[in-house]
């Protein structure tokens, strides 16, 4: 075993990494946008809305979790066309692993909906509010904050997981390294490197999250 | 040449079942193993041992599963060293696993009131008696619904031994496509297979969270 | 008419008769305690008023619009109607001014500067102008208590709805806030409380109601129907809560 570790060809590619780390960015951030906007509204129709809405939410929430991202990533990808719906690797990845996420948000906001006392609710009613007034200035808040931390550390894992994109040839982060590897045939320099890039966008996420906490839900100092 | 996606074919994909099964349970084990380590590491008396501990959640949990996949298939044979995707399999999905049930079973160690330990204690029973004794029994009926769940987390990513060429129940997919192009009908299958081992899985454990809740 | 009109008022839960054919009426002005065991109806009764309790039976009527109607508009009613509870029910995420001027914004449409205003002035009334920026979880109970009623004082009611509003406070916090309610009364506010504090409720209302079985089992001038209960029923509960 004399394997000497090289780097210099794989940082010489810096720019095809920089290129992947944009695309790992911009997938992971539009999918916890529009993931929270799927997560509140389905668990607010799965939690209060009428009979016939909250059944597809909770197949919906059901058929997600219970199967594997990457299934649901071929299925969109390669199985969609042959319906005649097509998208480029990129749209489709962002397709997959918004309904993924929102699949997972739904879950953990409803949890937080559901912890909110009745009493809430009522205290919101006999002061006039409508039903969407009370959901809004009411309920969201306290159920969002209740649920942060595990919002967060699912949004982090959903981060990690967009490397699944790779393999259906978008261009994140992952699918440069194997193509830096495959041109360069450093592998395990590729994949440590890249490895060790994840776990600072890990860090770098898991600190905006908790800032943006302080920033949203924790009260101001001054105000005692 | 290409065929029709016949019984045959989703016969073959539930046959392929078996590998993630068994892939899920070398998982299982081998994390099973990796996360009572950590979890033991993290409720350590001695600092030391309680950070090689979080340094290892934070890294494995801050990094791709595919990530480990690929250093332990592509990498290690560049470095001399011939591994069948098995061996890689076994020991990235071990490592992965490791830090989500070492954290699981921490939180359900951490669960148990104080008072527990120090009514150990003043029976005179030492640190392992009273962890054997009276903390794991009831760490464990915490852990069981969680454990569950986790498992079903396992088994989805198992579909990620497909890239490193396990053949599974997604690598089987992938290869019935290649010969009947029907990608939709293949992957559509394929899914549903997932969610009939999943589903059965989460829902014991979502029966299993209730009654804890109750009993408590 | 009367404001508030309880005509023959059924309710369950599955099984369990509640309410079993209450009538009352209540006059503008009028300061009812409402008494009797846990269990006996008397919350729930309150809550029909507002119609936060669906009924099964009978009738409820409020400034003679029925309130289990159901194409009367709900909102629209409550705002005439304020409810304080046994838990406060403050809103944890707001500060006290947001708590207070949440509904006179959105339902009302009052504006930011005069809902500060308003808030200011309600806060004086319970006595807490100081505690305007403060969050529920930096009060005392007996203060969110006090700010849960400037709350629905807000919204000008002609009707306050007190749901035995002291029993989760310690007991050195009652005074005040009992002291709060007296000066409502004063201002000459319609009230129906629902309290186990049966020498405020001799002090402070015009009427007592007592409640038993789910039903009201005996009413009358305060005074007079705690001094003298024609009931055995009344007799013992008295007996119970004052020895």
């Amino acid at each position: 075993m004399n394997y000497t570790f090289q780097f210099r060809d794989v940082f010489a590619a810096s720019d095809l990494l920089l290129d992947g780390l944009l695309l790992t960015l911009e997938l992971s951030i539009v999918t916890m946008m529009s993931g929270l906007i799927i997560g509140i509204s389905g668990a607010a129709a799965r939690v209060y809305g009428p009979g016939w809405l909250r059944r597809p939410v909770a197949v919906y929430v059901e058929a997600i979790r219970n199967t594997p991202l990457i299934v649901q990533l071929f299925l969109i990808f390669f199985g969609l066309p042959s319906a005649g719906i097509k998208f480029d690797a990129a749209t489709a990845a962002m397709l997959a692993l918004s309904i993924n996420l929102g699949a997972y948000s739904i879950e953990i906001i409803r949890a937080g909906l559901e912890a909110i006392p009745r009493s809430q609710i009522e205290a919101g009613q006999s002061l006039g509010l409508s039903g969407p007034q009370i959901f809004r200035y009411v309920i969201i808040f306290p159920a969002l904050k209740l649920m942060y931390p595990a919002l967060a550390s699912q949004f982090v894992l959903l981060m990690l997981a967009t490397s699944v994109v790779s393999q259906i040839s978008a261009q994140d982060l992952f699918h440069m390294a194997s193509i830096i590897q495959s041109r360069t045939f450093r592998d395990f320099e590729v994949y440590i490197l890249v490895a060790a890039a994840y776990l600072v966008l890990a860090l770098v996420f898991r600190l905006l999250f908790a800032a943006l906490y302080q920033l949203v839900f924790a009260r101001p100092k001054s105000s005692r | 040449m290409i065929r029709d996606f016949t019984l045959n074919d989703v016969l073959y994909l539930v046959a392929a079942m078996r590998w993630t099964l068994a892939l899920t349970a070398i998982a299982f084990i081998g994390g099973g193993i990796v996360g009572l380590s950590v979890a033991l590491l993290r409720v350590s008396a001695m600092a030391p041992l309680r950070w090689i501990g979080t340094v290892y959640v934070h890294v494995v949990q801050g990094t791709p599963l595919l990530a480990w996949l690929f250093v332990f298939f592509f990498g290690l044979s560049i470095v001399g060293v011939e591994v069948s995707p098995w061996i890689a399999a076994a020991a990235a999905y071990s490592i992965y696993a490791g830090a989500f049930l070492g954290e699981i079973w921490r939180g359900c160690l951490q669960a148990i009131p104080k008072t527990q330990w120090e009514a150990g204690a003043s029976l005179g029973l030492g640190i392992g008696a009273q962890l054997r004794c009276i903390i794991i029994p009831q760490a464990v009926r915490l852990g069981i619904p969680p454990t569950v769940g986790f498992l079903v987390q396992l088994i989805k990513n198992t579909s990620l031994a497909a890239v490193i060429g396990f053949v599974e129940l997604t690598r089987e997919g992938q290869l019935t496509t290649a010969v009947t192009f029907r990608p939709f009908t293949v992957y559509l299958t394929v899914a549903a297979l997932y969610f009939a081992l999943c589903f059965p899985l989460t829902q014991v454990s979502r029966r299993l969270e209730r009654r804890l809740h109750v009993a408590r | 008419m009367s404001l508030v009109e309880l005509k023959d008022v059924v309710k369950r839960y599955g099984q369990n008769q509640v309410l079993n054919g209450v009538s009352l009426t209540v006059e503008k002005g009028e300061i009812i305690a409402i008494i009797g065991r846990s269990g006996s109806g008397k919350s729930t009764m309150l809550r029909c008023v507002n119609g936060l309790e669906p009924i099964q039976g009978g009738s409820v009527s409020f400034e003679g619009t029925k309130v289990n109607d159901p194409n009367t508009d709900l909102r629209k009613l409550r705002q005439h109607v304020g409810i304080v509870f046994q838990s406060f029910n403050l809103f944890p995420h707001l500060s006290v001014e947001k708590n207070i001027t949440l509904a006179p914004k959105v339902v009302k449409g009052v504006a930011p500067a005069e809902a500060r205003a308003l808030a200011e002035s309600v806060l004086r009334k319970v006595g807490l102008a100081e505690k305007i920026d403060a969050y529920p979880d930096q009060l005392s109970g007996g203060q969110q208590q006090r700010v849960a009623i400037a709350r629905s004082l807000a919204m000008q009611p002609t009707l306050m709805l007190f749901d035995e509003i002291t029993s989760a406070l310690d007991p050195e916090l009652v005074g005040e806030v009992l002291k709060t309610l007296e000066e409502m009364a004063r201002d000459g506010m319609t009230m129906m409380l629902v309290t186990h504090e049966i020498g405020f409720a001799r002090r402070v209302a015009n009427r007592v109601v007592f409640m038993h079985h789910g039903k009201i089992w005996e009413q009358g001038p305060a005074a007079e129907t705690l001094g003298k209960p024609a009931t055995p029923e009344l007799e013992t509960f008295l007996s119970a809560v004052l020895h």
